[in-house]
């Protein structure tokens, strides 16, 4: 028989064990949650970035479906609100599917490798252009070229032809995702400097063909001015990072590699001439250092601050800060011609489709929603994105927060764009040439000198790449 | 073992389980499957392939390893006697009967509770080679300042100095160790004629051995694993002068998508760590005081 008095020994023991035990049900795996019911606010209360869209038709699937969908941003709960309602005029017109988005937060392209790496559900997947091939060439997306052929209601020629690019959403010859993201690169400038410094503006000198990188460059350097805390630069160009030289290059004929990706050809006298003028230009202190540049903020702040004249080699999402300048005229012009070419650089991001995900199909639905012409307003009115779809065309032109906005789908429509060689071993090889442009910097090397130094190093990656990887070979445009 | 005795223990494992589970599941299974990891070539995303010591033989060859290394050296190198100088030092002032003395102690401490990242960002502005305030009091006595982080020969230099803003949290320990030294071992200092050196010398020192030891070990751990400084600050430049072994065991993770090899180059970093701290804890026998124990031939 059980005494039924506790001494306190014994009390205490059993709070112990009562206290071990809740800490072991707190580790164990939590219970399923609970099905997620329709969204409660609806679309009651579109936030500002989710402008209300046309509902999609309904589809007739009678199961529960969970889209688990990843997009970067910020971990920020408003955000991800925001995000949230975004998917809501799917989510009523597919009833039988849950949109689930991730915060991810600062470090996305980690969180999503550490995902999928670790079985984590993920269903409609933005993926940065330059790591997708990395996810292809390791078998972790679904081709889309079967869901696309199935589906009747969808035609690729909805976005415009030129925004389905080689390296980024094909690679070899399959469909990875669907366009999402980037813009024409071009340059963003303070038109009062122009005026102030009786300057041609930069917009005048496009109409006339005019606007050439040596008219580029004469105006960075008649604008910059000033010293210390007063120093107004006359551009931004970016060395330690190695894709903002990718358009200087292209235009001037230069590339990283030959057509075949066979070598490395940035010690060419096409690439070093063009790498010396930009490095001369940070040397003069027209440009700002690295060092300039964190102290005078980002490119976008630095002009709103009037602390830089023109910004180059940027896309549209510029435009969520530059439109909140009230002081002076600002606007946007195409990229200056170079000695033989004027175009863009241009890789859009992709919406994706894990190989893991258990509801392609759903991911798919998802997919043509968030890429697709009625969410797309919302953001153009915000000024994430450019149209990517000409039916958009005149929306844009009409909404978009900036003058010029015709520079933005011009080259895309005309197709005056190139990608970059985005390959498995990519982000290894940018890291590569920033570290030899900044010895170019520091003054231990010239430019060939670095650039020799940089081809070696290249060369064996590319040989890694076509060795390891070779239905991902980057097209070299 | 009697029966009350058994009961005792298993109630006692069960207790101590929710630990012992979580240290299994969070600690000792990722070290044993990075230890695996590291004899193979893994994406993340495709099965690991087993490579053997393939990986360690390319880290062998491969230069930026070394010289993740050798930046990673120098600074530890560095940093740790400067750090536990300047603790200590700050931390015998403000072991002193001043006027202010809480808020001067709050004073050096507040920075190590701030932000890596806020005040990464403040010194990039404090050591901006034209209008950082570092330079402007140089150019004041006529020194021209360098460009600290943006020159290959003062961008390591200055992340090290940098790193004694937080020496803070390690004058609190100093203070509380400068507090326990018995005062009569003072009184009797004074009593032999020692001066404040002398005291300093033969009293203090020898009497915060002890923390010492713990700041030395703890000091050199905490700087072969630097990340958010150089991450930052430098992001590993210019052109590889503060590339810290861990940033590059994080950009062959997460950016270029070498797992495997980063998994080596933790386990390398593991067995430096325990190397020194080894050697540390050996050499300890010989100038640690031991208040009780210790070896008796001494």
């Amino acid at each position: 028989m059980l005494n039924a008095r506790l001494t306190r020994r014994e009390a205490l023991r059993w709070a112990g064990l009562l206290c071990a035990s809740s800490a072991l049900a707190a580790c164990a795996a939590p219970a399923a949650p609970p099905a997620k019911e329709q969204p409660t606010e609806a679309a009651t209360a579109a936030p500002a970035a989710a402008e209300p869209t046309v509902a999609p038709q309904p589809t007739q699937v009678a199961e529960k479906i969970t889209v688990v969908w990843s997009f970067w941003g910020t971990s920020d709960p408003a955000f991800i609100e925001n995000q949230r309602k975004l998917a809501a005029p799917f989510m009523e017109s597919h009833p039988n599917i849950t949109v689930d988005p991730v915060p991810t937060g600062q470090g996305y392209d980690e969180k999503v490798l550490t995902m999928l790496a670790g079985g984590s559900k993920l269903d409609a997947v933005k993926v940065s252009s330059e790591v997708l091939s990395n996810y292809v060439a390791e078998g972790a997306l679904l081709p889309l070229d079967d869901l696309v052929n199935k589906d009747t209601t969808f035609k690729l020629d909805s976005f415009y032809p030129h925004t389905m690019r080689k390296n980024c959403q094909i690679i070899g010859g399959k469909l990875y995702g669907l366009p999402n993201g980037e813009s024409a690169h071009v340059i963003y400038f303070n038109a009062k400097m122009f005026k102030d410094a009786g300057l041609p503006d930069p917009r005048e000198q496009q109409e006339k063909g005019e606007w050439t990188q040596d008219a580029y460059f004469a105006a960075a350097r008649a604008l910059a001015k000033g010293e210390g805390a007063n120093k107004v630069f006359g551009t931004t160009i970016h060395l330690d990072d190695s894709n903002s030289v990718l358009q200087w290059l292209h235009t001037n004929g230069a590339r990283y590699f030959d057509k075949d990706f066979a070598e490395c050809t940035l010690n060419r006298p096409e690439a070093v001439n063009t790498i010396q003028r930009l490095v001369d230009l940070v040397k003069e202190k027209v440009a700002p250092t690295a060092q300039d540049q964190q102290a005078i903020g980002d490119d976008s702040s630095a002009l709103a601050a009037q602390r830089l004249a023109m910004e180059p080699d940027w896309g549209i999402w510029e435009t969520v800060t530059l439109k909140e300048i009230k002081d002076f005229e600002w606007d946007a012009v195409a990229f200056p011609r170079g000695s033989v070419d004027a175009s863009t650089a241009y890789g859009p991001h992709g919406y994706t489709i894990p190989v893991a995900s258990k509801v392609p199909e759903a991911a798919w639905e998802f997919n043509k929603f968030i890429t697709g012409p009625d969410v797309e307003k919302s953001f153009i009115k915000d000024g994430i994105f450019e149209c990517k779809h000409p039916v958009n065309e005149q929306f844009f032109l009409q909404n978009a927060p900036v003058k010029n906005a015709k520079v933005f789908i011009q080259w895309i429509s005309e197709g005056r764009v190139f990608t970059p060689p985005y390959n498995p071993a990519f982000p290894e090889m940018r890291q590569l040439v920033s570290n030899a442009l900044q010895l170019v910097l520091t003054g231990e090397k010239t430019v060939p000198e670095a650039m020799d130094g940089v081809k070696v190093d290249m060369d064996k990656l590319v040989k890694e790449v076509r060795d390891k990887w070779p239905d991902a070979i980057p097209v070299v445009e | 073992m009697s029966r009350r005795q058994r009961h005792e223990a298993i109630e006692g494992y069960i207790a101590i389980s929710p630990w012992a589970i979580g240290y299994v599941v969070f600690v000792a299974g990722p070290l044993i499957a990075s230890f695996v990891l590291s004899f193979t070539e893994w994406s993340l995303l495709r099965p690991p392939k087993f490579v053997g010591i393939d990986t360690y033989a390319g880290l062998l060859a491969d230069s930026l390893f070394w010289q993740s290394l050798k930046v990673t050296g120098i600074y530890t190198l560095f940093y740790v006697p400067l750090s536990i100088t300047v603790g200590l030092g700050v931390a015998l002032l403000l072991n002193r009967k001043l006027k202010g003395l809480s808020l001067w102690r709050t004073m050096y401490y507040l920075p190590s509770i701030v932000s890596g990242v806020a005040v990464a960002l403040l010194w990039v502005w404090v050591l901006h080679p034209e209008f950082g305030l570092l330079n402007m009091a140089l150019s004041m006595v006529g020194i021209h300042g360098p460009n600290w982080l943006g020159s290959r020969a003062w961008a390591l230099p200055s992340l090290i100095l940098i790193a004694q803003w937080n020496v803070g949290g390690s004058m609190l320990i100093y203070l509380a160790g400068l507090q326990s030294v018995p005062t009569h071992l003072y009184d009797a200092a004074a009593i032999d004629g020692a001066g404040a050196g002398g005291r300093l010398l033969y009293v203090t020192i020898p009497m915060m051995t002890p923390i010492l030891f713990y700041q030395l070990v703890l000091g050199v751990i905490g700087a072969l694993q630097v990340f958010t400084e150089a991450y930052v600050m430098t992001n590993g430049g210019p052109a590889n002068a503060t590339l810290f072994y861990v940033l590059y065991l994080y950009r062959n993770a997460f950016m270029f998508f070498k797992m495997g090899k980063a998994s080596a180059m933790a386990w390398v970093l593991a067995v430096v760590i325990m190397a020194l701290t080894a050697v540390m804890f050996k050499s300890s026998d010989r100038w640690v005081y031991q208040e009780s124990g210790g070896d008796e031939r001494r």
